[in-house]
């Protein structure tokens, strides 16, 4: 049964492929610079243990400092512990190293890093520095676009740390990681444009996985999603996130995701 | 007497701003591709950094082909290089920037150079249409057309230490 989700999960996502807005990774591309973009995004996952689901809210400010620099800051915020509290933050900044531009079509090449930090209890064995662990991640993608199809891979190091002040990072568990990911894209609306004023619609499915350094222990999640961009300026994204495996303890692996965004231009 | 010196100024002022008005309305309207991006959002970011360049009076963007018209304000001194970077600044590249000159108000040299503005341009195939009002020149430098093309079509044409806009002519 799960081998048949499993495959009829994959099927829809290399029949939906969106474009490069990812909601769970990042693209090569860079924003403009001097423009400032505002994020919220909120999510409901299910607890694996016990009873009921946690919602995670994430504000987040994103500014390009140059053509091929820019950085974003997050704040976490969870009701995982039956109130909203601030949890933590998280620093992020990418730079595009490779650009090859022709005509509807690109393939970029960025490096990032990101330094997050928690004060929350470290509950399980997955390494999440998306608002659960202190640590910090340096990574590189890559992204092809072919007209309306999108194509963006990512690999990553991650290392926690201790969740300051209160929670040390149990020393049985692994506190190194690789994050790998596999993002597709298809711009489904319109068919042709003529204005800014239409409605976009992209679908997108995209593979997100998790190796534990030494012990190996893995999983791997597959992330279907809808996203409308509106008057070309605003963006709502309608995710769901799934495990396809996990040999990792994790405690809410599966659920919902919505984000809005919203861009500036030339804010300076 | 000095209502006559006074008059003179006038008319001298008024010849020097005439003489200047002709010399910049030179380059009349230039077209330009952007490469690299597909949706609307992308093409309205480039749009809004064009527009934030102070000789441009108007950005007509064709969204399907990422194309832009570019309407210039009346006296403005046109910098392609200018115009180049803002597509950059927006995450994206040129694929192809054309303009127009008024074809009687330039004067070309023998070794096909002409200057607008202190800006030197140098016409590396086809010529000045003396017989039409405007002639049309795509720029062909590195960075103003695709990788691919600069390198099969203009690398071995243009010399990389001269401080020069390459240009082609463009026949209709």
């Amino acid at each position: 049964m799960k081998l048949l989700a499993f495959v009829t999960l994959f099927s829809i996502c290399f029949w939906v492929k969106a474009q490069e807005l990812f909601v769970f990774t990042e693209p090569a591309s860079n924003m403009a610079k001097g423009n400032l973009g505002i994020r919220m995004m909120g999510s409901t996952l299910k607890e694996t243990i016990g009873v009921g689901f946690n919602t995670h809210i994430m504000p987040e400010l994103m500014y390009g400092i140059s053509k091929n620099l820019m950085v974003h800051s997050t704040a976490f915020l969870s009701n995982r512990n039956n109130r909203f509290v601030s949890e933590g933050g998280s620093f992020y900044t990418k730079y595009r190293f490779l650009n090859r531009d022709e005509v509807k079509r690109h393939f970029r090449m960025s490096t990032f890093a990101r330094y997050s930090f928690n004060n929350a209890d470290i509950h399980q064995e997955e390494i999440n520095l998306i608002g659960h662990n202190t640590g910090y991640e340096l990574g590189v993608n890559a992204t092809q676009l072919l007209h309306k199809f999108a194509l963006s891979g990512g690999l990553s190091f991650i290392k926690a740390l201790n969740n300051e002040p209160q929670y040390k990072f149990p020393i049985n568990q692994s506190s190194n990681a690789l994050n790998y990911t596999m993002s597709f894209g298809k711009l489904m609306l319109p068919k042709k444009y003529n204005s800014y004023k239409q409605t976009n619609v992209n679908l997108m499915c995209e593979f997100l996985g998790q190796s534990l350094l030494p012990n190996g222990k893995s999983y791997l999640d597959i992330a279907p999603s809808v996203q409308f961009i509106l008057f070309s300026k605003m963006r709502i994204d309608l995710a769901y996130r799934q495990q396809l495996y996990s040999s990792m303890q994790r405690t809410a692996p599966n659920g919902f995701f919505i984000r809005l965004e919203y861009n500036f231009y030339n804010v300076y | 007497m000095s209502k006559i010196i006074k008059y003179k100024k006038i008319v001298l002022v008024a010849l020097l701003y005439f003489v200047f008005t002709i010399s910049y309305a030179q380059i009349t309207k230039a077209n330009l591709q952007a490469s690299g991006l597909t949706c609307s959002m992308c093409n309205l970011t480039i749009k809004k950094s064009l527009e934030k360049i102070s000789s441009i009076d108007s950005v007509i963007p064709d969204v399907e082909t990422a194309t832009y018209e570019l309407k210039f304000k009346k006296n403005a001194v046109i910098n392609f290089n200018e115009i180049k970077n803002a597509v950059t600044n927006a995450g994206f590249s040129v694929a192809k920037l054309v303009f127009s000159i008024d074809t009687q108000k330039v004067k070309v040299n023998s070794d096909k150079k002409f200057e607008i503005n202190g800006f030197v341009y140098t016409i590396i195939d086809g010529k000045m249409d003396s017989k039409n009002a405007t002639t049309e020149f795509q720029i062909v430098d590195k960075t103003f057309v695709s990788d691919k093309v600069f390198k099969k079509k203009y690398k071995k044409k243009i010399k990389a230490t001269e401080n020069v806009f390459h240009l082609v002519q463009i026949k209709n």
